[in-house]
């Protein structure tokens, strides 16, 4: 067994103690729960219909203010539907868009880093300048560049966030490669008679992996602020799926006379990203000090 | 140095040529280009001779080198909304878009650099506290949020500040200032660290020893020498700045590039999305060029090979 998985192993205790000591750490994992089990049961949990229009509640303000009722504790918007319920069903988007490009990003990337790191050479080379071209276009220029020409959608969303995602993977995990494959234990494995493969996901892959967690939790932030900025635009999700960026959207819209609209979309993503950013720091310091700014 | 400028020259042509391929193949995500504009009262013999017309039916690489030697020459295509050149209508706008960039920049580093500074001098005082804080929740807030709640603080209650448009240059102070936060929280967290790392370095300790002003070995020993890891991370931010207008601009009714971007994507006018693409990436390639050459100014000790 490569020496980067027991020390894998040791790190996973470590983690577990850690975290209770953490109150950054503690807070960020708390809130990524709340958000991730009010995605899962969120059909079960609204009060109201978040998407069934009722004209005769429309603007209703939030509960604690004055001549207003509890019925909509944080108000309705301009078609009278319930604040809380689609915040509550708009984290299911947020969660999902999250999850799944980053797992896309991080496949692709890890890969591609983990080759060129491995081989480095023409194809390297060409890799790099792709990767470069990539970090050239300004990411939110980019992504609403090609929604805008795909067209919106949950699922090209998800594949547009995962495509454009894999070049921070790629740039970390090649330069760690490219040092790893001079030690000592990978020229023994060759010596062996090892396959490429075989070292590559048995003996480079589990050394690399501390960077690719702490790369992909704080991708997770990226993608959820990405999402929720085409969808204030128009170009994401649409409806009658509820995001909270398209709720900014409304509540941009409605600035004038309801403030609740696009104050308590807008808190929903900054909480939830501040979970995250939590979670990624905390992480970081835990599983890798050199990754430091 | 020369040598040095001559090689990133090279990269440079390199990448924005990259650049080129993708914003040319991005349009060709779903077929061509026609297939992604709202052409319905075209018959489908006039949509194919339409796609002859443009060359659509030529093999691909045909079609890139037409791209590509057009592109060189400034030549997007015409706008087919606007009726006229795409490229003219983006260079009418990017003025707008420097304007609220270099505002938002501006603000970026008159907040994140004292900040950061205070931040490291001051290790675990209050004030360090208030400015990782700021740090760490500037960089979690969606920007165009801090954009609506400035408007509903500054225009809806106060009634200050105008919430739209580009009339005078009270309309830039909110735009700026939404863009200009954001970048300085990124900016104050690396400023905080490059001084935590300088301050560590024997030359501090030597400084400090032969009894300069605490003031002097801050100014002219530390930040001098933290200001070039800033400086990278500034150029670097500068493009999530071009992004961050793009929805800002969207906020606050900002005629720069980025609106007029999301305009087109909604009219299907192909031609300014890649006119506008293109250029983003050009203005941030351009500026990180700027800011490599600066290094051998900046630095002396920076020698390239």
């Amino acid at each position: 067994m490569a020496p980067g998985a027991t020390r894998l192993a040791g790190r996973r205790r470590l983690v577990l103690r850690q975290i209770t000591r953490s109150p950054v750490g503690l807070a960020g994992m708390t809130i990524m729960w709340v958000v991730v089990v009010t995605a899962a049961l969120a059909p079960a949990i609204v009060l109201h219909d978040p998407t069934k229009p009722n004209l005769a509640a429309r603007f209703q303000p939030p509960g604690w203010t004055e001549g207003s009722s509890w019925t909509y504790p944080l108000g309705t918007d301009q078609l009278g539907r319930d604040i809380l319920s689609r915040l509550i069903m708009g984290s299911r988007v947020s969660v999902i868009v999250g999850v799944a490009s980053v797992a896309i990003s991080s496949m692709t990337g890890v890969t591609l880093g983990l080759v060129s790191g491995y081989y480095p050479g023409r194809w390297d080379q060409l890799l790099m300048r792709i990767t470069d071209a990539f970090l050239a276009i300004p990411f939110l220029v980019l992504v609403v560049a090609i929604a805008g020409v795909v067209g919106p959608g949950l699922l090209t969303i998800i594949l547009i966030l995962g495509f454009t995602g894999w070049v921070t993977y790629s740039r970390v995990i090649r330069g760690e490669v490219l040092a790893l494959r001079e030690q000592e234990y990978i020229t023994a494995a060759r010596a062996l008679g090892q396959r490429d493969p075989v070292i590559l996901f048995k003996h480079v892959l589990p050394n690399v992996t501390a960077s690719v967690i702490v790369i992909a939790t704080l991708q997770v932030a990226t993608s959820i602020l990405a999402e929720s900025s085409l969808s204030f635009l128009g170009l994401g999700v649409q409806p009658p799926t509820v995001t909270w960026g398209a709720m900014l959207a409304d509540g941009r819209q409605h600035m004038g006379g309801a403030w609740w609209l696009a104050t308590f979309p807008g808190l929903a993503i900054t909480v939830t990203v501040l979970g995250i950013v939590f979670l990624g720091d905390w992480l970081r310091d835990v599983l890798d000090p050199r990754l430091r700014e | 140095m020369s040598r040095y400028i001559a090689s990133r020259l090279v990269q440079m042509t390199i990448v924005i040529f990259v650049v080129s391929v993708m914003v040319f193949l991005m349009v060709r995500l779903r077929g061509d280009m026609l297939s992604v504009m709202p052409l319905h009262e075209l018959s489908s013999e006039q949509i194919e001779q339409l796609r002859r017309a443009w060359g659509l039916d030529r093999p691909l690489y045909e079609q890139y080198i037409v791209f590509l030697t057009r592109a060189l020459r400034g030549d997007f295509g015409e706008s087919r909304r606007y009726n006229r050149a795409a490229m003219e209508l983006v260079m009418q706008r990017l003025p707008w878009t420097y304007l609220l960039a270099g505002a938002s920049a501006v603000i970026a580093l008159v907040v994140a650099i004292p900040l950061g500074v205070l931040s490291a001098v001051r290790r675990n005082s209050v004030i360090d506290l208030i400015g990782t804080g700021f740090a760490t929740l500037g960089a979690a807030v969606p920007n165009f949020w801090i954009g609506i709640m400035l408007i509903l603080l500054f225009s809806v209650t106060l009634r200050a500040l105008p919430a739209f448009g580009a009339e005078s240059w009270q309309t830039l102070i909110m735009p700026a200032t939404t863009l200009g936060l954001g970048m300085a929280a990124r900016l104050a967290r690396m400023t905080r660290s490059a001084m935590l790392e300088v301050i560590g370095q024997d030359y501090i300790r030597t400084a400090r020893a032969k009894g300069l002003a605490n003031q002097s070995v801050i100014y002219r020993h530390a930040l001098r020498n933290a200001l070039i890891p800033v400086v990278t991370a500034f150029a670097l931010q500068l493009g999530w700045l071009l992004g961050g207008a793009v929805v800002v601009e969207q906020v606050f009714a900002w005629p720069g590039l980025g609106r007029l971007m999301v305009e087109a994507i909604g009219f299907r006018d192909i031609t300014i999305v890649q006119a506008g693409v293109f250029w983003f990436a050009l203005t941030f390639i351009l500026i990180n060029l700027a800011v490599d050459i600066l290094y051998t100014v900046l630095d002396p000790r920076i020698r390239y090979a």
